[in-house]
């Protein structure tokens, strides 16, 4: 490996002085002149049509500007997920704008815009709508059983999708089996919590043409959802990209209801209009599918895999939306090529329910497979006592062995078994002692678990937009602006990326500016999702910068009367090779390239001594070439308090090979952040609805419990088992999922070695705990 | 939308005044951290707010060995747990203080607010009631006096007149080898209501224990005295069997629902589990000094 000036730094976030100091950049914070505000009137039942709505009441309020209801805006079903084309037959389009039928409690049934937020709300109190309240059913297994009431017409069964995977013959493999066992795993709806609320300002000129800001994770996917639900072309719709988002999670992956509405209202009053969802708004508006996996594994006494199965029951809500999508990764990379097994078969569908519509959240069904898989291995070992860690290491996949993912890979860089080694050596695994073996009331537990691969995009699958594009433009002051779509929703991708960029031309991280950019300015980028921004969009802006870099050169070249090929860039300061001699900072050769060809000066008209005039800029705009994987495990102890079910982790060590780690401090922030999530999956969020009506009660953050900074165990540890993965930038792979998709059943597996007894349903509350101690 | 009146008299007089002439629709308060959630949520819709804050009387902490403790209604959270006086004397009134919200919650919240909301959830409340706090309320027509166990009368209520207001908490002065503690039981450490909370006070003579109180909260509809669990720690010597039992009694005293916060089966379980820790914690307490 070359020595790197930027890549590996801990530099400042590019944008931490922004936000640290009120977030000008966040869309939240968005205003425009002569701006009015919306606010959607949500039904209050899960199931009904609507038989009449009235608004003139609402319209004569004064201050109300426009009032839209089901009968006046576009009726074109779409689906609503940004990474995936408006036509892919694999996607299920069953979303409307407004409907004359509701199917969760809180969909949208009108909306209004005013001049102030306020008189929006008693708008909504004026508008008299006439429900048919239809049965409604809020229980997958319930839905799926006949008599059940149907909630959509081309979903018999109430089931939106079914699929099934698998290689070799299982039940073959079944019979090769010393032992089979079988076990089920469910886990829970539970939310993103982004800071930010989904939020928007759309605008509209005399020509219809629309402007919107909006708190997204992709400005592509949302310029072509928007369009095609309006029925406009794209070309009618502007995205601007936000600086930065407050969050996202995988949390605003699709188009919501706020954006086609706020653009109809706009259209309508001829104003800009802003709609910013409550915190229960956003409760109700995405979240993880429950799924319930049932596990059959069989194993040779020497834990040697010789079959699985799985069957899951992916729940979710009124509409299939992400679900559709989110059931085959599930099925796929969270249970089917996770380890080496020759007979497999997965079998999945994803139910509607009358709850609310399930959504992207980062590990995209992952954390739902590695529940139930790495829960049942521990089962497996403890009954055949046998070593966890070889147990897996046993099974995984290997180094250069073909892509489990897709045969016309290979995992060119693979380091599971280095990361189980190493995580346990330093986190003293052999200390761990049998399970429920401590005296006292309050039990400590010793547990592990790991994601052996994932990358839930970037993986080569049809139906899937996966390209990125950038342009790197080299400014007269020596800095470089970056162009591109990728939204940085928080995860430090502004910064990553511009420390590519930096590497790659010679300067410092510093010297790269993220550039204003909207869908008119800049190529496509997929979006900001599935761990794939480091390595596809990374790769992308390498080759910008390398572009430039190489224009540079050339530029240069005339200068040093030299071959472009024997100079080289050094902390911004073009040179000779190896050669100190003469150096010419980026910033002459910018400004001697673009300066006009004579200057007029007291001594007569010089010639500039570049002939060759134009802006030193280089574009991209490519797919990944490859589908390298990180490997994760993650070792974790906790204290159970035997007496009141409380769990505390007390410290927790990940490590990863994630190839190169070009951010240092952003991926330490990624694992800490991630295990946070993963802690609060494990032990405590649920967003519970009324199993009568349907309603939210979890929708804030006093019912919805999130661990806040005092749970966070007082050591969490990051080791990065670094590799250079040859197809990705500077080496580096993806990070970002699997830190969360390991922790709920590290916390499990922790648990049960702390206490003996094994809880199968998430969250693993303090009264489960008790219930499974026989206490209660 | 609806317009409210604000006033923040700055003498008791004004404020008894205020609120003879507007009581019903008029809502007191201090720092605000119960009533705006829930004038936002549409759960109370008063007309009138009356600020408490600007009363000298209500903003009062005095403490006196031989009187003991004047707390007044608006004294802050933060006031009583950076308090030496309130560490050293009232250890379970302070640890409650200091449960209730966020640092910031905690600079504007009271304990006479936290009593006055009539939440059964209060975590003030059960560690007033273990010391056997008074209650001083005024108003344009007198003043009276009621025990903070007897305060809260159902979820949301308390004995306060529309034209009352409470002034301050009376709690006796600490004994020789007496000593309060105050737990409760969240899904989570810090910023959460109570699924259980016990507020103990014992005071010992040699081994043998001379007086007890055990107040319960989040488990009825009003925080409560477990009165047969208190008597049952009277004459004992505080020993395992002693406290078993009285957290028995707590149990049987308790009548909790079932909730999203909690079954009504771990409710109970947890009652006994907070009372055998917080009358052992005080018991420890009060052996120390």
């Amino acid at each position: 490996m070359s020595e790197l000036s930027v890549v590996g730094q801990r530099v400042r976030s590019p944008d931490a002085y922004d936000k640290v100091t009120g977030g000008k950049g966040f869309p939240v914070n968005v205003r425009l002149p002569g701006m009015l505000h919306g606010k959607l009137l949500r039904s209050p039942y899960a199931h009904a049509r609507i038989v009449r709505i009235d608004t003139a009441k609402a319209e004569k309020l004064p201050g109300v500007k426009a009032v839209l209801t089901p009968s006046a805006v576009p009726q074109i079903k779409y689906h609503s997920v940004f990474f995936a084309p408006n036509l892919d037959p694999g996607m299920v389009r069953d979303m409307l704008i407004l409907s004359d039928t509701v199917r969760f409690a809180g969909e949208p049934v009108a909306a209004v815009a005013a001049t102030e937020l306020e008189i929006a709300e008693e708008a909504l109190e004026l508008i008299d709508v006439e429900y048919d309240v239809l049965p409604a059913v809020f229980d997958p297994g319930e839905a799926m059983r006949p008599g059940a009431p149907q909630i959509w017409e081309h979903a018999p069964n109430n089931v939106a999708v079914n699929l099934s995977f698998g290689f070799g013959d299982v039940e073959q493999g079944f019979k090769q089996a010393d032992y089979v066992f079988e076990n089920t795993y469910q886990t829970q709806r539970v939310h993103t919590c982004y800071m930010e609320p989904r939020v928007c300002v759309v605008d509209s000129d005399r020509q219809g043409d629309l402007t919107v800001w909006s708190s997204t994770q992709h400005i592509f996917g949302l310029q072509e959802k928007l369009a095609f639900a309006l029925g406009l072309p794209i070309s009618k719709v502007r995205v601007v990209k936000p600086r930065y988002i407050g969050g996202g999670f995988g949390g605003k992956l699709d188009l919501g209801y706020i954006e086609p509405v706020c653009a109809l209202l706009s259209l309508k009053s001829g104003r800009p209009v802003r709609i910013e969802q409550t915190r229960y708004e956003d409760f109700i508006t995405t979240a993880r599918h429950p799924v319930k996996v049932q596990l059959r594994t069989g194993v040779k006494k020497d834990g040697t895999f010789t079959a699985r199965y799985a069957k899951s029951i992916l729940e979710t809500g009124a509409h299939a939306t992400h679900g559709a999508v989110v059931l085959p990764v599930h099925g796929l990379m969270g249970f089917l090529l996770t380890y080496r097994c020759p007979d497999v078969k997965w079998e999945g569908c994803a139910v509607y329910t009358n709850n609310m519509i399930g959504g992207g959240f980062r590990g995209y069904g992952g954390p739902q497979g590695a529940f139930a898989v790495e829960s049942q291995i521990d089962e497996i070992c403890e009954e055949l006592k046998l070593d966890p860690i070889a147990f897996r290491l046993k099974n995984a996949h290997r180094e250069a062995d073909p892509h489990p993912f897709n045969p016309n890979f290979t995992l060119s860089t693979y380091r599971l078994d280095e990361c189980l080694k190493r995580g346990a050596q330093e986190f003293e695994w052999s200390k761990r002692q049998s399970a429920g073996s401590g005296s006292g009331t309050k039990k400590r537990g010793i547990g592990f678990a790991c994601q052996p691969l994932w990358v839930s995009g970037c993986v080569g699958f049809p139906g899937i937009y996966e390209h990125s594009g950038a342009i790197v433009k080299l400014n007269v002051d020596g800095t470089a602006d970056l162009s591109i779509a990728t939204v940085d929703m928080g995860c430090g991708q502004n910064a990553v990326l511009s420390q590519i960029v930096a590497e790659e031309l010679g300067v410092s991280a510093d010297a790269v500016r993220i550039a204003y950019a909207d869908t008119q300015t800049v190529p496509f980028d997929a979006p900001t999702h599935a761990s794939r921004v480091t390595y596809s969009a990374g790769n992308a802006v390498k080759v910008a910068a390398g572009s430039a870099r190489k224009r540079l050169l050339e530029v240069a070249s005339q200068l040093f009367g030299a071959s472009p090929d024997d100079l080289e860039v050094v902390n911004g300061r073009v040179r000779l090779k190896g050669s100190r001699a003469k150096e010419i900072p980026i910033a002459e050769v910018v400004e001697l390239a673009g300066a006009p060809a004579l200057t007029l000066g007291l001594e007569g008209n010089q010639r500039t001594p570049i002939a060759d005039k134009g802006t030193i800029l280089g574009t991209s705009s490519l797919a990944p070439a490859s589908n390298p994987s990180p490997a994760t495990a993650e070792f974790v102890e906790v204290e159970v308090d035997t007496e009141t079910g409380e769990v505390r982790p007390l410290r927790a060590l990940f490590a990863h090979d994630i190839g190169r780690v070009i951010s240092p401090l952003g991926a330490e922030g990624q694992v800490e952040g991630g295990f946070q999530q993963g802690m609060g999956f494990a032990l405590m969020e649920n967003l519970v609805f009324d199993s009568e009506t349907g309603s939210c009660l979890a929708g804030d953050f006093l019912n919805y419990k999130i661990p806040t900074a005092i749970e966070m165990p007082g050591e969490i540890k990051s080791l990065f088992i670094e590799s250079n993965e040859p197809s990705g930038p500077f080496g580096a792979k993806a990070l970002a999922e699997p830190c969360l998709i390991v922790p709920a059943p590290a916390i499990a597996n922790a648990i049960y070695n702390a206490i003996g007894v094994r809880v199968r349903e998430l969250p693993i509350t303090p009264e489960k705990i008790l219930a499974a101690l026989g206490k209660l | 939308m609806h317009a409210i009146t604000y006033d923040a008299p700055r003498s008791l007089e004004q404020a008894l005044a205020l609120l003879r002439q507007n009581g019903p629709a008029a809502r007191v308060f201090c720092g605000g951290t119960d009533i705006i959630i829930q004038m936002r949520a549409g759960v109370r819709r008063p007309e009138h707010l009356i600020d408490a804050k600007g009363i000298p009387e209500l903003r009062k902490l005095s403490f006196d060995a031989k009187k003991g403790l004047c707390l007044g209604a608006a004294v802050s959270c933060i006031e009583i747990f950076e308090s030496a006086l309130m560490r050293q004397h009232y250890p379970g009134l302070t640890e409650a203080a200091h449960l209730i919200g966020s640092l910031q919650i905690q600079a504007r919240a009271s304990v006479g607010g936290n009593l006055c909301n009539g939440s059964p959830a209060a975590d003030s409340t059960p560690a007033l009631i273990a010391l056997g706090a008074v209650a001083r309320i005024a108003s344009a027509r007198g003043e009276r006096k009621v025990p903070v166990d007897q305060f809260v009368t159902a979820p949301g209520r308390t004995v306060l007149e529309p034209d009352e207001l409470l002034v301050e908490v009376h709690v006796p002065a600490p004994v020789n080898h007496s000593a309060d503690a105050y737990l409760r039981f969240i899904p989570r450490n810090e910023m959460d209501i109570a699924v259980v909370g016990v507020g103990a006070a014992v005071t010992l003579e040699g081994e043998r224990c001379v007086a007890a109180r055990i107040g319960l909260g989040a488990v009825a509809p009003t925080p409560l005295l477990a009165d047969a669990a208190s008597k049952a720690l009277v004459g004992s010597k505080l020993d395992a069997r002693a406290i078993e039992r009285a957290a028995e009694l707590a149990v049987s005293a308790s009548s909790p629902i079932d909730d999203m916060r909690g079954t009504a089966e771990f409710r109970r379980h947890l009652v006994g589990v907070l009372t055998r820790r917080a009358v052992g914690l005080a018991v420890e307490r009060a052996r120390a000094c």
